[in-house]
């Protein structure tokens, strides 16, 4: 099983729908990743601090129509489709409503770009993922303490490969983009890279794709061979794209599937909640009917049933 | 005597759906409309002298002068298949992160964009060959097993069937094995 927790949606606001040239490209983006191996794949709707979320309409808070996108790829079984959330802060006072959010999305991510923010989310904020703009420059430098506690805390850090990808300079020369611009955003890809490696001691790393389009797939075997020879711990790669979010996952859909992270309903006895949402209904989190069984349904109740009766 | 060690890598060239092309539309209907998207044919112009240009040109970017003198110098493409878009390197042992890395980067041949997957990395030509083979063989099993309720089956089934007999070390009975499994 391979996780690729980031495949944004087309649309950063919530006054625009997708088109549908938009989300045929997701589609196949999915599908793409999906034939290179990955099992589990989370669409990343990414905002900015200052979009305001429409706090008291639950419904809307979630504008990616993960049903309709489930029933379009119905024709492939193994794959699984979760939603996550991405904020972007600056300012961490103007964070509000976080926990109606988390209700709605599988995974919860911050994109701190202070310091100051970055600090907030390790100490204070219950998240799953922090995920940094690897194509520009940090405005700050990370230090071991920080990302180590965050790493203890059980938050993980993300890699996204998509700023590599994204045209290559002296291979491909892009008309749209100048090439100055493109090498920079390697350059620093790289140099943030080297910078999250050192700090979290290649611990609590995930890796994903980002991918806009079909072509910035990736092999993950192959990413994280490009990855070793930047340093990233050999004996640690392998759990950056199969324990690491996985544990992300379960731990963003343990916050909505359990009572206080610790105690989960599950009456599937041969699959696994967490990582399966195939009977999902669709405002799952408020509504616990699905995961609740009449007696009748087991044999042990059935067996009770019986004995009190007589 | 110690001889020089060499890695061979098994990779093979994937075709993603284009923006606007028709392919865009059909691509994500079932798994054999993808599968037979990406596994396409290449066009006569890839040859393994310009798989091995580009891969040079892609180690001289990332890796800079140093790389371009340690791992590009002793790469060579050993085999490449235009029918089946599968190819084998060959190139030294210690070099190996550095070219699967610009392999991994490559994203354009010949004003065509591409995604190269490496499948398999071995100390043997012999053991690409066998694993290939095994992989080709899942690909038409699977094919064959989403196809048959629908009769328009790709000429790439045809030409992969073909193309899987490797030619590397003169291995010819493996076309009868794979004709075999189909039927």
């Amino acid at each position: 099983m391979l996780y690729d927790l980031n495949v944004p949606w087309p649309v950063n606001n919530y006054h625009t729908k997708p088109n549908q040239n938009e989300l045929n490209n997701l589609k196949n983006t999915i599908v793409t990743l999906h034939t290179l191996g990955y099992t589990h794949i989370a669409i990343n709707f990414q905002i900015n601090e200052s979009i305001k979320v429409p706090l008291n309409q639950t419904q809307l808070i979630n504008p990616i129509d993960i049903d309709l996108l489930k029933l379009e790829l119905s024709k492939f079984p193994s794959l699984k489709l979760f939603t996550r959330i991405t904020i972007v802060i600056y300012d961490p006072a103007k964070l509000q409503g976080l926990t109606k959010i988390q209700s709605q999305f599988d995974i919860l991510a911050i994109q701190p770009l202070t310091e100051k923010a970055l600090q907030m989310c390790v100490t204070n904020l219950d998240i799953d993922l922090i995920s940094f703009n690897l194509g520009s420059k940090l405005a700050f430098y990370l230090k071991h303490k920080t990302i180590g506690s965050a790493v203890d805390k059980g938050i993980k850090f993300e890699i996204c490969y998509n700023h590599l990808i994204s045209g290559s300079i002296g291979i491909t020369n892009s008309a749209t983009n100048p090439v100055e611009n493109l090498a920079f955003v390697k350059k620093n890809f790289f140099n943030n890279v080297l910078q999250l490696i050192r700090s979290s001691r290649s611990k609590g790393i995930i890796i994903s794709s980002g991918a806009n389009l079909p072509l910035q797939a990736r092999n993950s075997e192959d990413i994280l061979i490009l990855l070793k020879t930047l340093g990233l711990d050999q004996s640690r790669a392998k759990g950056c794209i199969t324990v690491n979010p996985e544990r992300v996952l379960v731990n963003g859909r343990l916050r909505i599937k359990s009572f206080k992270q610790t105690i989960l309903v599950d009456n599937s006895s041969s699959s696994n909640t967490l990582t399966n949402n195939d009977k999902e209904d669709p405002n799952k989190k408020s509504d616990a009917n699905v995961y609740k069984k009449r007696l009748d349904d087991s044999s042990s109740g059935r067996l009770l049933k019986k004995q009190r009766k007589n | 005597m110690v001889r020089i060690k060499h890695r061979y890598i098994l990779f093979e060239v994937l075709y993603p759906p284009t923006k606007s092309g028709e392919d865009s539309e059909t691509f994500s209907n079932s798994q054999v409309d993808a599968l037979l998207t990406l596994h396409q044919s290449s066009p006569s112009t890839i040859n393994g002298k310009l798989i091995v240009s580009i891969l040079r040109k892609s180690i001289q970017t990332y890796y800079g002068d140093q790389g371009a003198g340690t791992a590009a110098v002793s790469t060579i493409v050993k085999y490449w298949s235009n029918k089946t878009s599968t190819g084998i390197i060959r190139c030294d042992r210690s070099a190996v992160q550095m070219v699967v890395g610009a392999l991994t980067l490559i994203d354009k041949l010949d004003n065509q964009n591409i995604i190269i997957r490496c499948t398999h990395i071995s100390g043997t030509i012999h053991k690409c060959e066998e694993y290939s083979i095994r992989k080709s063989k899942e690909l038409i099993r699977l094919i064959n097993k989403q196809t048959s309720k629908q009769k328009n089956v790709s000429n790439f089934l045809q030409s992969l069937q073909e193309g899987t007999n490797i030619n590397v070390s003169d291995k010819d009975d493996d076309d009868d094995d794979i004709q075999g499994d189909d039927e």
